[in-house]
């Protein structure tokens, strides 16, 4: 009895969590670049009342005992990287990857980010950089007078001057992939991190090899589907409230056996 | 007693997510304690590259476990693991005919009890980037919560009117009518 209020108590926590993910999966519905984060459970250990196998005469066993779960508990919140929609922007610096791969970002503090946010902008000294002002890496200079730019779908940025006919070429975004996208860690600013569970990046050319292919003019919408959001949002509120029925259904029965007695 | 019926799949697009495609099928963890059981698809990979179990068990394949080195992973309807075209493993997948002697342990785990004989493998048939939902029927699961609860409440009752009845023989059992 006691045992099902902390076991239905468990389910309420899990499903917090679960509308916690799912909230900021929401909210980040019109972000580019976003990628979608999924709550995983497993079940929690189970108490062995009675063993399996255990010997209920000198002839005979039990076949399958008695064995009481205690509940759930988060294993995992991972993100989910299938692809979003492509937008139109028509920014010539707005660019998306068509597949799997990551751009490299320079953070401040020397150390290396990873994104699939290709709404880049311009620094002071003409520095590609993200929209939060990070330096993309490698670093590629756009001079002042540029008048077109040009991202192709290898990553090779060109641009045309003045005076002049044709693109020169001013360098060439990295694409990086990953063993598993999903173990990846999330840092906020649509960037990402390395673990240990992500495994260790390499580097390629978007557009081969498996990377994926840069389109200029177009953005990354989030992966978020609304409906489906909406869905395991109904799913996980049921799922809490039949959690505490099953607390309130506990409570009933310890009132009851304690009303025995009056 | 665990209901092992199958549970609904549901499409995750996570190239790491596999769900079993028949209801006695397994996959192999290989944890501190020995080999255990699950059914729970959603792999992961540590830092040695291995695939993994959400809470990082090495996932058994047909020699061991099974490396990832690079990016590209792909599970195959077939069970066969592949990085970027290349073939590294295939999961190992057992069978139970009879679920009766697996025993749950967390972790969406199972094990067999002591000296138990080793479940044959059998050719993976699984569902790429797919996971299986709980099996459970919120309507049954209430409903069997609800009659739970009433049948409690029939003992209690039964309890109490006896405890009248013992009540009314104190009382009365000897008295004078007047």
């Amino acid at each position: 009895m006691i045992r099902a209020l902390y076991t239905a108590a468990t389910g309420m926590n899990a499903q917090e969590l679960n509308i916690d993910v799912i909230s900021n999966n929401l909210a980040n519905v019109n972000t580019s670049g976003y990628k979608k984060s999924r709550a995983d459970f497993q079940d929690l250990m189970y108490q062995a009342v009675v063993e399996p196998g255990a010997p209920t005469s000198s002839s005979s066993t039990t076949s399958s005992g008695i064995q009481v779960g205690l509940g759930v508990k988060a294993a995992a919140v991972q993100k989910v990287f299938i692809q979003g929609d492509l937008q139109s922007t028509s920014n010539q610096l707005d660019v998306a990857i068509e597949g799997d791969g990551f751009f490299q970002v320079q953070l401040p503090d020397g150390t290396t980010a990873y994104s699939r946010a290709g709404a880049f902008q311009m620094d002071n000294a003409g520095r590609l950089t993200t929209s939060e002002g990070f330096v993309i890496d490698p670093g590629v200079t756009i001079p002042n007078d540029a008048l077109a730019i040009s991202i192709g779908q290898d990553g090779t940025i060109s641009a045309r001057q003045p005076g002049s006919s044709t693109l020169s070429q001013l360098g060439q975004l990295t694409a990086v992939r990953f063993p598993n996208n999903a173990g990846l860690r999330a840092t906020g600013r649509n960037l990402y991190q390395e673990t240990e569970s992500s495994g260790t990046p390499t580097q390629g050319i978007f557009g081969e090899n498996g990377y994926g292919r840069l389109s200029q003019g177009f953005l990354e919408s989030s992966n978020v589907s609304v409906v489906g959001e909406v869905v395991n949002m109904i799913t996980a509120q049921r799922a809490y409230e039949a959690s505490s029925k099953g607390i309130q259904t506990a409570d009933d029965m310890l009132s009851q056996a304690i009303n025995l007695k009056r | 007693m665990v209901d092992f019926s199958p549970g609904p799949i549901k499409n995750t697009g996570n190239a790491l997510d596999v769900a079993l495609h028949q209801p006695n099928d397994f996959f192999v963890v290989q944890t501190p304690e020995g080999p255990q059981y699950t059914r729970a698809g959603n792999f992961s990979i540590n830092a040695k590259g291995e695939l993994t179990s959400m809470d990082g068990m090495p996932v058994l394949g047909d020699g061991g476990g099974i490396t990832i080195s690079g990016p590209g992973a792909l599970i195959n309807p077939d069970g066969s693991v592949n990085v970027d075209g290349t073939p590294v493993g295939k999961l190992r997948v057992v069978r139970f005919e009879d679920t009766s002697s697996l025993m749950p342990v967390g972790n969406s785990r199972f094990k067999t009890g002591e000296g138990a004989a080793a479940p044959p493998n059998v050719e993976a048939e699984v569902i790429p980037q797919s996971l299986e939902m709980a099996n459970l029927s919120v309507v049954s699961t209430v409903v069997d919560l609800m009659s739970t609860n009433r049948a409690f409440d029939l003992y209690t009752r039964m309890a109490t009117s006896i405890d009248q009845v013992n009540q009314s023989a104190i009382s009365q059992v000897g008295r004078r009518n007047s």
